[in-house]
């Protein structure tokens, strides 16, 4: 039975990949305190430039921060569902 | 009616380099006698001793952010009834509604031009009165 055999081989191939996973699900955490603290550095330049007449590197701090913001709600998402699979 | 001149102002602050402007700012052309402080405990820690006519806390703060700051300073009977202004950032506007739930007079967004920050104050000051 070729099917039952690849499906044996799978759940194998499956179950060692969840556990790899695992040591990604840790990284992306790590990760995810790298990304705090580079959206603290951004808004920091953002707000202080703009009063401090550099409107256009407030302008561009501001769309990294707008960007940033969206991408820390994914990445959260991402680590929730491994979380809860895993 | 009567409003009470605006004199004294509890600012708070993380960001050192908008704390010496906004002091600039308010010292110098508003006149204004200010007590800027670091964050939302040191601001609990000096408010009670300074009797600010109003605070005026910055939202995004490390530990304790500006409407914790504030709702922890609520809590003090002699400051419960102090009017407070938000500052934010442009990336928090959309977040101004749930800022308004706190009870406050209005929300200054960054960056703004820190030479009209004075007359912006004065006429947020005057209109809760109005």
């Amino acid at each position: 039975m070729p099917n039952e055999d690849f499906q044996e081989g799978y759940e194998i191939l499956r179950k060692n990949f969840a556990l790899k996973l695992k040591d990604k699900l840790a990284e992306l955490i790590s990760a995810e305190k790298n990304h705090k603290e580079l959206y603290q550095i951004v808004h920091n330049v953002s707000g202080s430039c703009g009063m401090f007449g550099f409107p256009e590197i407030s302008e561009a701090a501001y769309k990294l921060e707008e960007n940033l913001k969206a991408s820390r709600t994914l990445l959260t998402d991402l680590i929730n569902e491994m979380e809860k699979e895993l | 009616m009567l409003t009470t001149a605006l004199k004294r102002i509890l600012y708070v602050e993380d960001e050192t380099d908008i704390q010496t402007i906004v002091k600039l700012s308010l010292e110098t052309i508003g006149n204004y006698e200010l007590k800027v402080c670091s964050s939302g405990k040191e601001a609990l820690a000096e408010a009670q001793n300074f009797k600010p006519d109003l605070f005026l806390l910055d939202v995004m703060m490390p530990e304790m952010d500006g409407p914790a700051t504030l709702k922890e300073l609520r809590k003090i009977p002699e400051l419960k009834n102090i009017p407070a202004v938000f500052i934010t950032a442009k990336a928090q506007v959309h977040e101004v509604s749930s800022y308004k739930e706190f009870g406050v007079l209005d929300i200054i967004v960054k960056p703004f031009d820190p030479v009209q920050l004075p007359l912006t104050l004065k006429a947020i000051w005057e209109a809760k009165d109005a």
